[in-house]
Protein backbone atom coordinates (compact mmCIF):
# COMPACT_ATOMS: atom_id res chain seq x y z
CA UNK A 1 0.00 0.00 0.00
CA UNK A 2 1.35 3.56 -1.15
CA UNK A 3 2.07 6.21 1.64
CA UNK A 4 -0.23 8.49 0.56
CA UNK A 5 -3.05 5.79 1.31
CA UNK A 6 -2.23 5.11 4.89
CA UNK A 7 -4.62 6.30 7.46
CA UNK A 8 -4.27 8.64 10.76
CA UNK A 9 -6.39 9.36 13.55
CA UNK A 10 -6.11 12.49 14.75
CA UNK A 11 -7.18 12.74 18.67
CA UNK A 12 -8.04 15.27 20.75
CA UNK A 13 -8.88 16.06 24.61
CA UNK A 14 -12.82 17.53 23.62
CA UNK A 15 -15.43 17.69 21.44
CA UNK A 16 -14.99 21.47 20.95
CA UNK A 17 -11.30 20.91 19.63
CA UNK A 18 -12.73 17.59 17.68
CA UNK A 19 -15.31 20.47 15.91
CA UNK A 20 -12.71 23.30 15.71
CA UNK A 21 -10.15 21.11 13.98
CA UNK A 22 -13.15 19.88 11.74
CA UNK A 23 -13.75 23.63 10.39
CA UNK A 24 -10.09 23.88 9.92
CA UNK A 25 -9.81 20.67 7.85
CA UNK A 26 -13.08 21.38 5.94
CA UNK A 27 -11.61 24.86 5.17
CA UNK A 28 -8.57 23.52 3.74
CA UNK A 29 -10.40 21.29 1.70
CA UNK A 30 -8.87 17.56 2.87
CA UNK A 31 -10.91 14.59 2.95
CA UNK A 32 -11.87 13.44 6.60
CA UNK A 33 -14.10 11.15 8.26
CA UNK A 34 -15.58 11.36 12.30
CA UNK A 35 -15.40 8.48 13.44
CA UNK A 36 -15.14 6.47 16.99
CA UNK A 37 -11.82 6.94 19.30
CA UNK A 38 -10.28 3.12 18.88
CA UNK A 39 -10.37 1.83 22.89
CA UNK A 40 -6.72 0.56 22.97
CA UNK A 41 -6.11 4.43 22.32
CA UNK A 42 -8.63 6.14 24.55
CA UNK A 43 -11.19 5.00 27.35
CA UNK A 44 -13.38 7.31 25.89
CA UNK A 45 -16.48 6.89 24.37
CA UNK A 46 -16.38 10.12 21.59
CA UNK A 47 -14.64 11.13 18.72
CA UNK A 48 -11.99 11.47 16.41
CA UNK A 49 -11.21 12.71 12.60
CA UNK A 50 -9.73 10.42 10.44
CA UNK A 51 -7.46 11.62 7.50
CA UNK A 52 -4.60 10.51 4.64
CA UNK A 53 -1.25 10.94 6.54
CA UNK A 54 -0.16 12.47 3.85
CA UNK A 55 -2.42 15.46 4.51
CA UNK A 56 -0.66 16.07 8.11
CA UNK A 57 1.53 18.18 6.56
CA UNK A 58 -0.58 20.58 5.38
CA UNK A 59 -2.77 20.51 8.80
CA UNK A 60 -0.15 21.00 10.99
CA UNK A 61 0.56 24.60 10.67
CA UNK A 62 -3.13 25.51 11.17
CA UNK A 63 -3.59 23.44 14.09
CA UNK A 64 -0.51 25.56 15.45
CA UNK A 65 -1.93 28.77 14.39
CA UNK A 66 -5.07 27.91 15.98
CA UNK A 67 -3.80 26.16 19.43
CA UNK A 68 -5.57 22.97 18.24
CA UNK A 69 -3.26 19.92 20.07
CA UNK A 70 -3.61 16.32 19.16
CA UNK A 71 -2.54 13.35 18.99
CA UNK A 72 -1.78 11.51 16.15
CA UNK A 73 -2.21 7.51 15.51
CA UNK A 74 -0.94 5.22 12.39
CA UNK A 75 -3.99 3.08 11.53
CA UNK A 76 -3.07 -0.40 11.14
CA UNK A 77 -4.76 -1.98 8.16
CA UNK B 1 -52.00 44.73 11.60
CA UNK B 2 -51.70 43.99 15.40
CA UNK B 3 -49.24 46.25 16.92
CA UNK B 4 -46.42 44.47 19.11
CA UNK B 5 -47.39 45.69 22.47
CA UNK B 6 -45.25 43.64 24.48
CA UNK B 7 -42.73 45.82 26.20
CA UNK B 8 -41.29 43.71 28.94
CA UNK B 9 -38.25 41.99 27.05
CA UNK B 10 -35.98 42.77 29.50
CA UNK B 11 -37.88 39.45 31.26
CA UNK B 12 -37.49 37.75 28.34
CA UNK B 13 -38.12 38.34 25.14
CA UNK B 14 -40.86 38.48 22.52
CA UNK B 15 -41.61 37.61 19.48
CA UNK B 16 -38.58 35.20 18.50
CA UNK B 17 -37.20 35.18 15.29
CA UNK B 18 -38.29 32.33 13.57
CA UNK B 19 -35.18 30.66 13.30
CA UNK B 20 -35.94 29.51 16.82
CA UNK B 21 -38.89 27.43 16.46
CA UNK B 22 -37.48 26.09 13.12
CA UNK B 23 -33.86 24.82 14.70
CA UNK B 24 -36.02 23.64 17.78
CA UNK B 25 -38.00 21.81 15.94
CA UNK B 26 -34.81 20.27 13.52
CA UNK B 27 -33.56 19.16 17.13
CA UNK B 28 -37.20 17.29 17.71
CA UNK B 29 -36.61 15.41 14.61
CA UNK B 30 -33.29 14.79 14.41
CA UNK B 31 -32.57 13.97 18.28
CA UNK B 32 -28.72 13.12 19.33
CA UNK B 33 -26.41 14.54 22.23
CA UNK B 34 -23.35 16.25 22.37
CA UNK B 35 -19.90 14.15 21.65
CA UNK B 36 -19.84 11.29 23.71
CA UNK B 37 -20.17 9.11 20.56
CA UNK B 38 -19.06 9.43 16.96
CA UNK B 39 -22.35 8.31 14.62
CA UNK B 40 -23.98 10.80 12.32
CA UNK B 41 -26.46 12.01 14.50
CA UNK B 42 -24.01 13.45 17.57
CA UNK B 43 -21.67 14.31 15.14
CA UNK B 44 -24.46 17.01 13.74
CA UNK B 45 -25.71 17.92 17.26
CA UNK B 46 -21.67 18.75 18.69
CA UNK B 47 -21.18 20.82 15.24
CA UNK B 48 -24.56 22.93 16.51
CA UNK B 49 -23.79 23.14 20.10
CA UNK B 50 -20.18 24.14 18.93
CA UNK B 51 -20.88 26.30 16.24
CA UNK B 52 -23.40 28.13 18.80
CA UNK B 53 -20.43 28.20 21.23
CA UNK B 54 -18.40 29.93 18.30
CA UNK B 55 -21.21 32.57 17.55
CA UNK B 56 -21.20 33.40 21.41
CA UNK B 57 -17.39 33.79 20.78
CA UNK B 58 -18.08 36.19 18.01
CA UNK B 59 -20.96 38.58 19.75
CA UNK B 60 -18.66 39.44 23.02
CA UNK B 61 -15.94 40.02 21.11
CA UNK B 62 -13.16 37.46 22.30
CA UNK B 63 -10.78 35.03 20.27
CA UNK B 64 -11.32 31.94 22.89
CA UNK B 65 -14.64 29.85 22.35
CA UNK B 66 -13.19 27.42 24.55
CA UNK B 67 -13.31 30.03 27.45
CA UNK B 68 -16.75 29.80 26.94
CA UNK B 69 -18.94 27.59 28.90
CA UNK B 70 -22.85 27.12 28.37
CA UNK B 71 -25.03 27.61 31.02
CA UNK B 72 -28.49 27.50 31.83
CA UNK B 73 -28.85 31.17 32.15
CA UNK B 74 -27.42 34.35 33.68
CA UNK B 75 -28.12 33.45 37.06
CA UNK B 76 -25.90 29.87 36.60
CA UNK B 77 -22.93 31.98 34.69
CA UNK B 78 -22.83 34.28 37.64
CA UNK B 79 -22.80 31.67 40.49
CA UNK B 80 -20.34 30.06 38.93
CA UNK B 81 -18.02 32.72 38.67
CA UNK B 82 -18.75 34.03 42.17
CA UNK B 83 -18.58 30.78 44.25
CA UNK B 84 -16.31 29.30 42.40
CA UNK B 85 -13.39 31.93 42.72
CA UNK B 86 -11.42 32.30 45.72
CA UNK B 87 -11.68 35.71 47.81
CA UNK B 88 -7.87 36.04 49.74
CA UNK B 89 -8.86 39.78 50.65
CA UNK B 90 -11.92 39.03 51.46
CA UNK B 91 -13.64 41.68 49.72
CA UNK B 92 -15.56 42.66 46.28
CA UNK B 93 -16.82 45.75 44.49
CA UNK B 94 -19.95 45.90 42.65
CA UNK B 95 -22.25 48.04 41.28
CA UNK B 96 -24.65 49.82 42.49
CA UNK B 97 -27.41 48.43 40.05
CA UNK B 98 -26.83 45.16 40.58
CA UNK B 99 -29.59 42.28 40.00
CA UNK B 100 -30.08 39.69 42.76
CA UNK B 101 -28.73 37.52 40.87
CA UNK B 102 -25.09 39.44 42.04
CA UNK B 103 -26.25 40.42 45.17
CA UNK B 104 -27.97 36.77 46.57
CA UNK B 105 -24.10 35.19 45.64
CA UNK B 106 -22.62 37.89 46.76
CA UNK B 107 -24.75 37.85 50.44
CA UNK B 108 -23.91 34.03 50.47
CA UNK B 109 -20.06 34.82 50.12
CA UNK B 110 -20.40 37.41 53.15
CA UNK B 111 -22.89 35.12 55.02
CA UNK B 112 -20.55 31.71 54.35
CA UNK B 113 -17.27 33.02 54.43
CA UNK B 114 -16.94 36.93 55.47
CA UNK B 115 -16.37 38.13 51.97
CA UNK B 116 -17.05 41.95 52.59
CA UNK B 117 -18.55 44.06 49.80
CA UNK B 118 -18.32 47.62 48.54
CA UNK B 119 -20.61 49.13 46.34
CA UNK B 120 -18.79 51.26 43.41
CA UNK B 121 -18.84 55.51 44.14
CA UNK B 122 -21.68 56.35 41.71
CA UNK B 123 -23.91 59.42 39.88
CA UNK B 124 -27.71 59.67 40.93
CA UNK B 125 -28.71 57.38 38.01
CA UNK B 126 -26.27 55.02 38.89
CA UNK B 127 -23.35 55.41 36.25
CA UNK B 128 -20.08 54.51 37.64
CA UNK B 129 -17.91 57.71 39.39
CA UNK B 130 -14.81 56.88 37.36
CA UNK B 131 -12.81 59.75 39.14
CA UNK B 132 -14.30 58.53 42.65
CA UNK B 133 -13.00 54.75 41.79
CA UNK B 134 -9.81 55.74 40.38
CA UNK B 135 -9.18 57.40 44.19
CA UNK B 136 -10.37 54.03 45.72
CA UNK B 137 -7.42 51.69 47.20
CA UNK B 138 -8.56 49.02 44.38
CA UNK B 139 -5.95 46.57 45.57
CA UNK B 140 -7.91 45.93 48.66
CA UNK B 141 -9.87 43.81 46.01
CA UNK B 142 -10.86 40.11 44.85
CA UNK B 143 -13.52 40.76 42.42
CA UNK B 144 -15.47 43.75 41.24
CA UNK B 145 -19.04 43.12 39.45
CA UNK B 146 -20.48 45.11 37.40
CA UNK B 147 -24.24 45.19 35.33
CA UNK B 148 -23.41 46.34 32.18
CA UNK B 149 -26.88 47.36 31.42
CA UNK B 150 -29.37 47.76 34.59
CA UNK B 151 -32.40 46.35 33.81
CA UNK B 152 -34.38 49.25 36.06
CA UNK B 153 -33.39 52.04 34.38
CA UNK B 154 -30.86 50.88 31.00
CA UNK B 155 -27.68 52.84 32.22
CA UNK B 156 -25.35 51.85 30.00
CA UNK B 157 -21.81 51.36 32.01
CA UNK B 158 -17.86 52.11 31.19
CA UNK B 159 -16.56 48.88 31.35
CA UNK B 160 -13.45 49.10 29.48
CA UNK B 161 -12.55 52.31 31.11
CA UNK B 162 -13.10 50.66 34.40
CA UNK B 163 -11.01 47.97 33.71
CA UNK B 164 -8.22 50.03 32.68
CA UNK B 165 -8.77 51.72 36.48
CA UNK B 166 -9.58 48.17 38.10
CA UNK B 167 -5.54 46.88 36.42
CA UNK B 168 -5.28 43.06 38.17
CA UNK B 169 -8.38 43.28 39.90
CA UNK B 170 -10.56 40.63 37.85
CA UNK B 171 -13.56 42.07 36.53
CA UNK B 172 -17.11 39.84 36.21
CA UNK B 173 -19.56 41.43 33.95
CA UNK B 174 -23.46 40.70 33.92
CA UNK B 175 -24.38 41.27 30.26
CA UNK B 176 -27.54 39.82 30.84
CA UNK B 177 -29.32 43.18 29.25
CA UNK B 178 -26.56 44.32 26.94
CA UNK B 179 -25.84 41.30 25.03
CA UNK B 180 -27.48 41.26 21.71
CA UNK B 181 -28.23 45.08 21.71
CA UNK B 182 -25.28 46.92 22.26
CA UNK B 183 -21.18 46.10 21.19
CA UNK B 184 -19.16 43.60 23.95
CA UNK B 185 -15.83 43.42 23.03
CA UNK B 186 -14.58 41.30 26.00
CA UNK B 187 -10.59 40.90 24.47
CA UNK B 188 -10.32 44.58 23.58
CA UNK B 189 -11.86 45.91 26.67
CA UNK B 190 -9.79 42.97 28.90
CA UNK B 191 -12.93 41.39 30.58
CA UNK B 192 -12.27 38.78 32.95
CA UNK B 193 -15.67 37.28 33.13
CA UNK B 194 -18.69 37.78 31.56
CA UNK B 195 -22.20 36.17 32.17
CA UNK B 196 -25.12 36.59 29.38
CA UNK B 197 -28.42 34.90 29.01
CA UNK B 198 -29.79 33.62 25.78
CA UNK B 199 -33.84 34.63 25.82
CA UNK B 200 -33.32 38.23 26.29
CA UNK B 201 -31.40 40.48 24.10
CA UNK B 202 -30.51 37.64 21.69
CA UNK B 203 -33.95 36.11 21.40
CA UNK B 204 -33.31 32.66 21.80
CA UNK B 205 -34.85 30.72 24.22
CA UNK B 206 -34.92 30.19 28.05
CA UNK B 207 -32.45 28.03 29.77
CA UNK B 208 -29.74 28.92 27.90
CA UNK B 209 -26.66 30.78 28.50
CA UNK B 210 -22.97 30.97 29.08
CA UNK B 211 -20.08 32.15 30.89
CA UNK B 212 -16.77 33.60 29.68
CA UNK B 213 -13.86 33.42 31.44
CA UNK B 214 -10.58 34.82 30.36
CA UNK B 215 -8.55 32.42 32.76
CA UNK B 216 -10.53 29.26 33.65
CA UNK B 217 -8.10 28.04 35.75
CA UNK B 218 -9.07 30.56 38.50
CA UNK B 219 -12.61 28.94 38.97
CA UNK B 220 -13.13 25.87 40.66
CA UNK B 221 -16.33 24.18 38.83
CA UNK B 222 -20.13 24.64 40.45
CA UNK B 223 -21.16 20.99 38.95
CA UNK B 224 -19.16 18.03 39.02
CA UNK B 225 -19.77 14.77 37.01
CA UNK B 226 -19.51 13.46 33.37
CA UNK B 227 -18.04 15.21 30.46
CA UNK B 228 -17.38 12.40 27.95
CA UNK B 229 -13.84 13.51 28.09
CA UNK B 230 -11.04 11.76 30.29
CA UNK B 231 -13.70 9.38 31.96
CA UNK B 232 -10.99 7.47 33.38
CA UNK B 233 -10.35 9.90 35.96
CA UNK B 234 -12.60 10.35 39.50
CA UNK B 235 -11.59 13.76 38.94
CA UNK B 236 -12.76 16.74 36.64
CA UNK B 237 -10.84 17.62 33.58
CA UNK B 238 -8.31 20.29 33.67
CA UNK B 239 -9.13 22.12 30.36
CA UNK B 240 -12.10 24.05 29.16
CA UNK B 241 -15.25 23.75 28.48
CA UNK B 242 -15.52 20.43 29.88
CA UNK B 243 -14.20 21.51 33.37
CA UNK B 244 -17.40 23.60 33.77
CA UNK B 245 -20.17 21.65 31.99
CA UNK B 246 -20.63 18.69 33.48
CA UNK B 247 -23.88 16.29 32.35
CA UNK B 248 -25.73 16.67 28.96
CA UNK B 249 -26.30 19.81 27.81
CA UNK B 250 -29.26 21.80 26.95
CA UNK B 251 -28.91 21.01 23.08
CA UNK B 252 -32.49 21.82 22.45
CA UNK B 253 -32.24 24.96 23.99
CA UNK B 254 -28.62 25.38 22.02
CA UNK B 255 -30.12 24.92 19.05
CA UNK B 256 -33.00 27.50 19.68
CA UNK B 257 -30.22 29.56 20.35
CA UNK B 258 -28.13 29.07 17.41
CA UNK B 259 -31.37 29.68 15.33
CA UNK B 260 -31.70 33.58 16.68
CA UNK B 261 -27.85 34.13 16.64
CA UNK B 262 -28.19 32.64 12.64
CA UNK B 263 -30.96 34.85 12.62
CA UNK B 264 -29.45 38.55 13.07
CA UNK B 265 -32.26 40.53 13.15
CA UNK B 266 -31.50 44.67 12.93
CA UNK B 267 -33.70 46.97 15.07
CA UNK B 268 -36.79 48.05 13.36
CA UNK B 269 -36.64 51.74 14.87
CA UNK B 270 -33.73 53.89 15.01
CA UNK B 271 -32.14 55.92 17.96
CA UNK B 272 -33.53 58.78 16.97
CA UNK B 273 -36.93 57.62 17.53
CA UNK B 274 -36.49 56.16 20.75
CA UNK B 275 -35.00 59.30 22.20
CA UNK B 276 -38.20 61.18 20.64
CA UNK B 277 -40.19 58.62 22.88
CA UNK B 278 -38.15 59.10 25.98
CA UNK B 279 -38.12 63.13 25.65
CA UNK B 280 -42.27 63.04 24.76
CA UNK B 281 -42.19 60.94 28.11
CA UNK B 282 -40.50 63.77 29.90
CA UNK B 283 -43.33 66.33 28.45
CA UNK B 284 -45.72 64.45 30.85
CA UNK B 285 -46.05 65.96 34.36
CA UNK B 286 -47.49 63.28 36.53
CA UNK B 287 -44.85 60.98 34.99
CA UNK B 288 -41.29 60.97 36.17
CA UNK B 289 -38.40 58.73 33.46
CA UNK B 290 -35.43 56.78 35.72
CA UNK B 291 -33.32 56.68 32.72
CA UNK B 292 -29.46 57.16 32.10
CA UNK B 293 -28.56 61.13 32.64
CA UNK B 294 -26.95 61.00 29.02
CA UNK B 295 -28.51 59.16 25.87
CA UNK B 296 -25.34 58.59 25.47
CA UNK B 297 -25.28 55.72 27.28
CA UNK B 298 -28.68 54.74 27.10
CA UNK B 299 -29.71 51.14 26.20
CA UNK B 300 -33.18 50.45 25.00
CA UNK B 301 -35.36 49.61 28.32
CA UNK B 302 -36.44 52.86 31.04
CA UNK B 303 -38.28 53.05 34.05
CA UNK B 304 -41.38 55.11 34.49
CA UNK B 305 -43.25 56.13 37.60
CA UNK B 306 -46.67 57.84 38.35
CA UNK B 307 -48.05 60.82 40.45
CA UNK B 308 -51.10 58.76 40.05
CA UNK B 309 -50.85 55.11 40.28
CA UNK B 310 -48.81 52.76 42.06
CA UNK B 311 -46.17 50.62 39.66
CA UNK B 312 -48.53 47.74 39.65
CA UNK B 313 -51.41 49.80 39.34
CA UNK B 314 -49.85 51.79 36.47
CA UNK B 315 -48.58 48.24 34.81
CA UNK B 316 -52.30 46.98 34.52
CA UNK B 317 -54.18 50.18 33.54
CA UNK B 318 -51.49 49.78 30.64
CA UNK B 319 -52.61 46.36 30.12
CA UNK B 320 -56.37 46.26 30.61
CA UNK B 321 -57.17 49.43 28.78
CA UNK B 322 -53.99 49.61 26.08
CA UNK B 323 -53.23 45.74 25.67
CA UNK B 324 -49.68 47.07 26.92
CA UNK B 325 -47.64 44.60 28.71
CA UNK B 326 -45.15 46.08 31.30
CA UNK B 327 -43.08 44.73 34.20
CA UNK B 328 -43.91 46.43 37.92
CA UNK B 329 -42.08 46.65 41.06
CA UNK B 330 -38.59 45.83 41.94
CA UNK B 331 -37.37 43.71 38.97
CA UNK B 332 -35.13 41.67 41.23
CA UNK B 333 -32.98 44.25 41.59
CA UNK B 334 -33.26 45.90 45.29
CA UNK B 335 -29.96 47.12 45.55
CA UNK B 336 -30.72 49.50 41.97
CA UNK B 337 -33.60 50.71 43.37
CA UNK B 338 -32.20 51.87 46.41
CA UNK B 339 -29.63 53.28 44.55
CA UNK B 340 -32.25 55.42 42.39
CA UNK B 341 -34.42 56.37 45.24
CA UNK B 342 -37.48 53.94 43.60
CA UNK B 343 -37.57 51.26 46.62
CA UNK B 344 -39.57 49.95 48.13
CA UNK B 345 -42.25 50.14 45.75
CA UNK B 346 -40.12 50.17 42.20
CA UNK B 347 -41.12 51.54 39.16
CA UNK B 348 -43.23 50.29 36.00
CA UNK B 349 -40.35 48.84 33.51
CA UNK B 350 -40.73 49.40 29.96
CA UNK B 351 -38.16 47.21 27.98
CA UNK B 352 -37.85 47.32 23.53
CA UNK B 353 -37.12 44.40 21.26
CA UNK B 354 -35.54 44.68 18.10
CA UNK B 355 -39.01 43.86 16.27
CA UNK B 356 -40.65 46.95 17.71
CA UNK B 357 -41.43 50.03 14.88
CA UNK B 358 -42.02 53.57 15.33
CA UNK B 359 -45.78 52.68 15.51
CA UNK B 360 -45.79 50.77 18.34
CA UNK B 361 -43.32 53.39 20.38
CA UNK B 362 -45.91 56.24 19.09
CA UNK B 363 -48.61 54.09 20.61
CA UNK B 364 -47.19 53.29 23.85
CA UNK B 365 -46.53 57.40 24.73
CA UNK B 366 -50.71 57.78 23.53
CA UNK B 367 -51.40 55.49 26.24
CA UNK B 368 -49.18 57.40 28.60
CA UNK B 369 -50.84 60.89 27.30
CA UNK B 370 -53.92 59.38 27.40
CA UNK B 371 -53.33 58.10 31.69
CA UNK B 372 -51.26 61.72 32.09
CA UNK B 373 -54.92 63.43 31.00
CA UNK B 374 -56.62 61.88 33.75
CA UNK B 375 -54.03 62.63 36.56
CA UNK B 376 -55.86 63.15 39.80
Amino acid sequence: MSESSDKCLLLFQSIHKVMQAERIIVSLGIVYQIVPVPKEFSSECGMCIEIDCSDIEVIVPEFQFNNIFYNKVKVDV
Amino acid sequence: MMGNFYFDNSATSYPKPPEVAEYINEYLKGGGTYGRSAYDRVVAVSRVVENTRLLLANLIGTKHSDHIFFTSNSTHALNLAIKGLSYPKKRILISPLEHNAVTRPVLYLQQSFGVEYDILPHQSDGFIDLDATGKLDLKLYDLCIVNHVSNVNGVIQPLAELKALLRSVPLLVDASQSAGYIPIEADSWNIDMLALTGHKGLMGPTGTGCLFARNPELISPLIHGGTGSRSDSFLMPDFSPDRFEAGTPNVLGIYGLFGALSAKVLPHFDTHTFKDLLEQIEQLKSFKLKRSASFNRQAFLFSVISDNYTPSELSNQLFKRFGIETRSGLHCAPLAHKSLGTFPKGTVRISLSKYHNPNDLNYLYTALKELDYERK
